[in-house]
């Protein structure tokens, strides 16, 4: 062997074999690969808004008009309590926790499927391909965030120190979403009913979370059952955070932010366990 | 001591499960059956489409792995590009991998020509800046630069192809895995490809080959590896393994002529050679009708699938090829079991052997292929009614003559 070309392989040595262990995620590789990230997120964000004759538009009317349909059906039709505050608000305020954690789910779940052709043909950390759309729908969320200030304008609403805590709510949310979405991503490939099942949960899930209606409403002796879903305590907080409404339950607060923590890690390990399969499935 | 060699491989194995599923005539007797008995294991089998493959390649050598669809060929080169897994044994490789399978996944039909070339390059493991830096390269060799901001989905297939190819042909890479990626675009592409791949070839890179483009493989590769059932069962100069590689097609085709299986063919069943009444034949007269009838099984419809019948000499040179349609002239869709069928008016060969395989693609993806298959003769016989049979040449035509003679008077012109 010359050594001309000896010198020029000293630098990466890549290991091919069978993989062991629950979680060993290959961050090195990862790394080398950061630009697909952006490159996928680029790729979400342009389609989404070339294809549709609205384009940026829907995602700005989209959470106004669920806002809205909450407020008719549960401010002016069932009349439920709003603190004084305006009920559109009391809504608008639970949309942006909700579309954000049905954002992620509905996008980071067939995210592997819709990759198939990718997975089966080419390398890449598998874990890019639903991470990669983690930050278009982060942008939606922006989006929502910019019209909920615009409306706290409006509404004359100024939010006071309790705002420390949205960040907190929306961390807790994201490792929610991102947790469930892997593990709906991992079986999906396995089982395609997944598909027809998570648009059916998460509607279920949103009339089991605070989303249209603020927790106080909630009947004393169910809420502590009610609390049990991880994702009813950052809601009802992003809304206490901006709007001041309610009083938020710090106890189950960080209960949700562990479970989701916790249901984060459980999703890496289902997507690990399953990943070796992926381009042998799909 | 890694960097002694680019590619190391130990004891690479990979197995699947292949599940035998119980018949139920019902699905509400299949859900019953499941209800009886609980825990029941479905029976199983084992299936290794790699066994204890181990090797060595040094830097900047040119391999062409060779043998029959469902070799390994495939199954290693997806190991290789850490697609999939080993299920046992370990491979070293030394430097970065780029891998070009199947130019043009990934391409997104809504973006445009230069979103794709840059998230193209992303999935093939390039950072921005370096795609940046090829940017102009890539444009210029795909030829498509006057349609750089049209997205791709009103490219021709030809500019689609070459816009991919030309992405992952750029690729910084050490060590590139290469699975049919020739056999794409017209032929002065192909030709601009192959001088590519010649120029990667000679720049150093270690290059592992898989095409059914065998000539191909004999100008650009140096060293061969034969496989066979999943098992490296010959390695040397690339000249010495294709002779072993065909030796091992010739006892293939012996037996009584009957329809050839297809054991790992995934939608493909069978093949054969007929004559006009739907016997199975391996000689054909000169310049008759060659008949070919494929059994395939779609459990899935395919719409405008393109069927190829590839025909190699037997010094493993493809002399002709034909593909169906990919219009309404060709095949609409196939679904469940289908009969395909396929004449070639005039068979243009010489007398000689020859070997026909079948490749079924579905857009720019392979969906199944059969390395050589059936050996045929082509006989010799008075089929142009010209007294001649054979002549010399690669191929053969029918011919007419005619002479018009004018018996001029030398003195009228006079």
């Amino acid at each position: 062997m010359t050594s001309k070309t000896a010198s020029a392989h000293t630098a990466e040595v890549v290991i091919i074999k069978p993989s062991k262990g629950l979680v060993d995620i290959d961050f090195k590789a990862m790394w080398q690969f950061r630009d697909l990230l952006f490159a996928f997120a680029d790729r979400d964000i342009r389609l989404r808004y070339r294809q549709t004759v609205l384009g940026s538009v829907w995602v700005i009317l989209q959470p106004l008009l669920s806002a809205l349909i909450f407020a008719v059906v549960f401010g002016f039709i069932a009349k439920m309590p709003s603190q004084g505050m305006p009920y559109f608000l009391i809504a608008f305020s639970g949309m942006l926790g909700w579309t954000l954690f049905q954002g992620n789910l509905t996008r980071v779940t067939p995210s592997l499927i819709g990759n198939g052709p990718l997975i089966r043909k080419v390398y890449f950390p598998r874990l890019l391909a639903p991470l990669g759309v983690v930050p278009s729908v982060l942008l939606d969320f922006m989006v929502s965030v910019a019209v909920m200030i615009v409306l706290l304008f409006v509404y004359h609403v100024t939010p006071n120190w309790g705002l420390v805590l949205f960040p907190f709510c929306v961390l807790s949310i994201l490792m929610l979403s991102l947790g469930m979405g892997l593990i709906g991503a991992s079986l999906s490939v396995k089982y395609r009913d997944i598909q027809h099942i998570v648009p059916f949960a998460t509607q279920l899930l949103m009339y089991a979370s605070p989303v249209g209606y603020s927790i106080a409403v909630v009947p004393e002796r169910i809420r502590s059952y009610y609390l049990l879903n991880p994702l009813a305590e950052p809601i009802d907080a992003i809304r206490w955070s901006i709007l001041g409404v309610g009083t938020p339950n710090f106890a189950y607060l960080a209960y949700a932010f562990v479970a989701s923590f916790g249901i984060l890690w459980l999703g890496l390990i289902v997507f690990r366990s399953c990943e070796r399969e992926f381009a042998d499935v799909i | 001591m890694s960097s002694e060699f680019a590619i190391s491989a130990r004891g690479i194995g990979k197995s699947y499960r292949i599940a035998h599923k119980r018949q139920h005539a019902t699905m509400a007797e299949a859900m019953l059956h499941k209800l009886r008995h609980p825990f029941e294991k479905t029976p199983s089998e084992e299936m290794w489409a790699l066994n204890d493959v181990s090797f060595d390649i040094p830097h900047g050598e040119i391999v062409g792995l060779l043998g029959r669809n469902g070799a390994g060929k495939s199954t290693l080169l997806k190991i290789l590009s850490r697609i999939t897994e080993p299920t046992t044994g370990e491979a070293r490789l030394s430097g970065r991998i780029g891998s070009l399978i199947e130019v043009g996944t990934g391409f997104q039909p809504e973006l445009t020509g230069r979103e794709n070339i840059f998230l193209n390059g992303a999935i093939l493991g390039m950072r921005r800046h370096e795609i940046a830096k090829r940017f102009d390269e890539i444009v210029d060799f795909s030829g498509v630069e006057k349609f750089l901001d049209t997205p791709v989905k009103h490219y021709s297939s030809g500019m689609y192809v070459r816009l991919a190819f030309a992405v992952a042909a750029h690729l910084d890479t050490d060590i590139l895995l290469v699975d049919e990626v020739l056999s794409v675009g017209d032929a002065d592409f192909q030709k601009k490809s192959l001088g590519k791949m010649d120029d990667v070839a000679n720049s150093g890179r270690t290059v592992i080959f898989v095409s059914h483009n065998v000539a191909a493989m004999e100008t650009l590769c140096r060293q061969g590896l034969f496989f066979r059932g999943g098992k490296l069962v010959y390695s040397g100069s690339i000249t010495d393994t294709l002779a072993e590689y065909h030796k091992s097609l010739k006892s293939y085709s012996d037996g009584p002529i009957q329809p050839t299986p297809i054991p790992n063919g995934k939608y493909l069943r069978t093949m054969d050679v007929v004559d006009d009444t739907g016997e199975s034949v391996r000689v054909i007269p000169m310049g008759t009708p060659l008949r070919i009838q494929i059994q395939a099984q779609f459990p899935d419809q395919i719409d405008y699938p393109v069927f190829t019948a590839y025909i190699d000499n037997s010094s493993g040179q493809q002399v002709l090829s034909v593909a169906s349609p990919k219009t309404e002239r060709g095949i609409p869709g196939v679904f469940g079991t289908s009969e395909i069928s396929c004449v070639i008016e005039h068979l243009p060969l010489p007398p000689g052997e020859y070997f026909l395989r079948l490749g079924l693609i579905r857009g720019t993806e392979y969906l199944d292929d059969t390395v050589p298959a059936i050996m045929f003769t082509v006989s010799n016989a008075d089929t142009f009614k010209d007294g001649w049979g054979a002549r010399r040449g690669v191929c053969v035509a029918g011919s007419r003559w005619k002479a018009v003679s004018v018996f001029a008077d030398t003195e009228e012109v006079a």
